[in-house]
């Protein structure tokens, strides 16, 4: 309806600084990971995977302001969103060990496609731990093309299992009042629902 | 003339298993100040966001009965027109900024811009506002970077500079510390002076007191009393249902108890006073 | 009352630096044209001229110190890399130096040289460009376009999100800190601290935006017709117009030549 995707308008800012911030925030606590798109996959569950995706968009531009070399890779970021949004009405994100598997997903597209870009844009070797991991790998007789495949995958399933436990503990705890607001909110409201009666 | 009018209105958010109204049928006259108090979740709230048209049009759930502005009901109100009619001062001042722009005068004219007032106009309209809210010390400045009490006088700002006839403050001094609430006060005896229609939800019964013209008092999503402040003000009864009178009006019924004359119970410091000193040449 | 700067708003917004006050559109097509500019030379000499040129033209904005910051650091991170990885892996006939397993040859190192400045290069074009353009000018010309005030409010209020959700997130690592979370210890605890302070970020900053969304409102956003700005940009002088006609037809005209060589 109209109010829900109203609402969207604002949540689409939070998704992006929600990016960023578990940027800082991993780096405050030192953990080895990114978990960049957390906010791109919140807003596409919780909005539909067209605000998901601007919210990668977005996110991925303003990342490029300090190291342009991302804006390569913004089509994952579109696509982490639109696969939120069909993922979340899929009924995906309501159970703990659907979500957990639907990390493979995200890095079917972040690490297969990723890696695709890296060896289009940067014959394999990009820059950051994963081209030197790829490096090495060439160096001990894989093609390029492989090489940044397995890099590419595994370090961002690495990354997407935290990440999407995370939006699953994260959309557990948003409050039915405010879901019902939310275009694909209710998804989320079943059971709550449910228990209420009528 | 009644000017906002509620017709045996109830309502019911999403979710909710409460109405948050409940079967309240009131009008609203031009011009004249209202004061709304009463318990926490007890409909004042969610009669303002009713007045505004957020209900229904922002928020969902269940609405029954009608709610009629200037004679026209609230469903049949475009939300942008209502955008237009009523103007709408919310509670906290950190979400009032917009957040898009870089100095206070900037901000201060966001609401003209979506209005398509034209520039020249605009800024006219914006010194006008800075000027008769005392805002010049703050133009300048970056909106984002203002206290809560320097935001909320920018947020009044904001919406008087649109020239509403009717105007919904919920709560604006919630969150501020007693000097900002003083200037906020101030601001809202100005606006009553230019004989604006307002709603008024304050937990301080003193500044009520001092300003409104009509007291509602509302509990369990309804009406529970409403009049003038001087009778309503004055009820002891209210303290017993967890709504707390101001000090003056309770002086007097404790003066009133202890046998000492008194015409009527104050309710604010200039009536209290008035009666102590006529009570003081009674004993001579 | 300050009627000098309230008035300053029936002027353009001028900086009186020329770089600066250059269109946004202006400066667009300019840095497009400096950004495919290393694609069809391939030379890393031309490479270099272009990120010296790049400083230059910092410099003259007045925002030297801005950019080399942010330019040396991408620099530094991701040019020295490209550069570095290419030297050590990229495998080749004429052998330089041999270290345990890696093999440089001459063909790294030059193809780590060609690819590295050539990154920078291009990549020099969108940092500069973020650095001489503001983004409320940027979205000002965007809206002149014919886009909504929806689209410019989205991108402006993210940057001013990152900055909200930024303190927000101090002040509850600090008294989750104080409740007792451990956000130092071993990597199992760094992690579990994670999720109490995301959560109450997210749940806060969606409240927020639902308040912040009826407050807009009340504001007339919704409205459906064009708005106004109070802030407007000059039209294109008939300089700035010239310099654009004769970069871009130099620019044709040097591709062209490129192609036929």
């Amino acid at each position: 309806m109209k109010q829900s995707h109203k609402l969207t308008i604002f949540l689409i800012p939070i998704g992006v600084a929600v990016n960023f911030i578990c940027g800082q925030i991993i780096l405050l606590l030192k953990l080895p990971i990114y978990l960049d798109s957390i906010g791109t996959i919140a807003v596409g569950a919780l909005c539909g995977g067209i605000p998901g995706a601007i919210v990668g968009a977005i996110s991925n531009i303003l990342n490029s302001i300090t190291n342009p070399t991302n804006m390569a890779y913004i089509i994952l970021n579109v696509l982490f969103g639109l696969l939120a949004g069909f993922l979340a009405k899929r009924g995906v994100f309501n159970s703990l060990w659907k979500t957990t598997l639907s990390a493979l997903a995200f890095a079917i597209v972040g690490g297969g496609l990723g890696s695709r870009i890296t060896y289009w844009f940067f014959g394999g070797l990009g820059a950051g731990t994963t081209g030197a991991i790829t490096g090495i790998l060439m160096q001990m007789g894989f093609s390029a093309n492989t090489g940044v495949f397995i890099t590419e995958f595994f370090a961002d399933i690495l990354d997407k299992i935290p990440t999407v436990i995370i939006v699953f503990l994260i959309l557990q705890r948003i409050p039915a009042k405010t879901l019902v607001k939310l275009p694909q909110g209710k998804l989320f409201i079943k059971e709550k629902a449910d228990t209420k009666g009528i | 003339m009644s000017y906002i009018e509620l017709k045996q209105v109830s309502y019911q958010y999403p979710l909710a298993s409460e109405w948050a109204l409940n079967d309240v049928t009131y009008s609203f006259e031009k011009g004249k100040l209202y004061g709304i108090i009463g318990a926490n979740r007890g409909g004042k709230t969610t009669l303002c966001n009713l007045v505004r048209g957020f209900i229904p049009h922002f928020y969902q759930g269940e609405l029954m009965g009608q709610v009629l502005i200037e004679g026209k009901d609230i469903r049949e109100w475009e939300n942008h027109q209502l955008s237009t009619e009523i103007g709408y001062i919310f509670q906290n001042p950190f979400s009032q900024i917009s957040g898009v722009k870089e100095t206070v005068f900037e901000e201060i004219a966001l609401g003209l811009e979506n209005l398509g007032v034209d520039k020249d106009e605009m800024i006219e309209r914006t010194i006008q506002v800075v000027k008769w809210l005392k805002l010049e010390d703050l133009i300048k400045k970056n909106p984002n970077n203002l206290s809560g009490g320097q935001r909320q006088r920018v947020a009044f700002a904001s919406i008087i500079v649109m020239n509403h006839d009717i105007l919904v403050i919920d709560e604006p001094t919630s969150q501020l510390d007693p000097s900002s609430t003083a200037e906020v006060f101030e601001i809202i005896h100005m606006l009553k002076e230019q004989k604006k229609t307002i709603l008024l939800v304050e937990h301080k019964v003193e500044l009520i007191a001092e300003y409104a013209d009509e007291v509602l008092v509302f509990e369990k999503g309804q009406i529970a009393s409403y009049g003038s402040p001087a009778d309503i003000l004055s009820r002891k009864d209210l303290m017993e249902r967890g709504i707390s009178i101001p000090s003056v009006a309770l002086l007097g019924h404790e003066m009133r108890e202890k046998n000492m004359a008194m015409d009527s119970i104050p309710i604010t410091k200039s009536q209290a006073l008035e009666q102590i000193l006529k009570g003081g040449k009674n004993d001579d | 009352m300050d009627y000098e700067f309230a008035y300053s708003f029936k002027k353009p917004q001028l900086t009186n630096n020329w770089i600066l006050d250059m269109n946004p559109l202006s400066k667009l097509n300019l840095l497009i044209i400096l950004f495919i500019i290393p694609i069809t030379v391939q030379s890393w000499k031309w490479n270099v001229m272009i990120i010296i040129f790049y400083f230059l033209v910092a410099l003259v904005a007045g925002c030297f110190k801005r950019f080399t910051r942010l330019y040396l650091r991408f620099g530094l991170m991701v040019g020295l890399l490209l550069f570095v990885l290419r030297a050590l892996f990229i495998p080749g006939e004429n052998l330089l130096y041999k270290l345990w397993f890696i093999n440089i040859t001459q063909e790294g190192v030059d193809s780590g040289l060609q690819f590295s400045t050539l990154v920078v290069a291009i990549c020099g074009a969108i940092i500069l460009y973020s650095i001489v353009t503001r983004a409320k000018d940027f979205m000002y010309m965007i809206e002149k376009l014919g886009a909504s005030r929806v689209i410019s409010y989205v991108i402006l209020s993210s940057f001013q999100s990152i900055i909200d959700l930024g303190e927000m997130s101090k002040v509850i690592l600090d008294s989750q800190r104080a409740r007792g979370i451990e956000t130092e210890g071993n990597i199992r605890q760094r992690i579990k601290a994670f999720i109490p302070i995301l959560g109450p970020l997210f749940l806060g900053a969606i409240s927020n935006a639902e308040e912040k969304a009826i407050a807009m409102d009340a504001r007339a956003f919704s409205m459906p017709i064009k708005n106004t700005h109070l802030c407007h940009l000059r039209s294109l002088p008939v300089g700035e117009k010239a310099i654009l006609i004769a970069a871009n037809i130099a620019f044709i005209g040097f591709v062209v030549w490129r192609l036929m060589a």
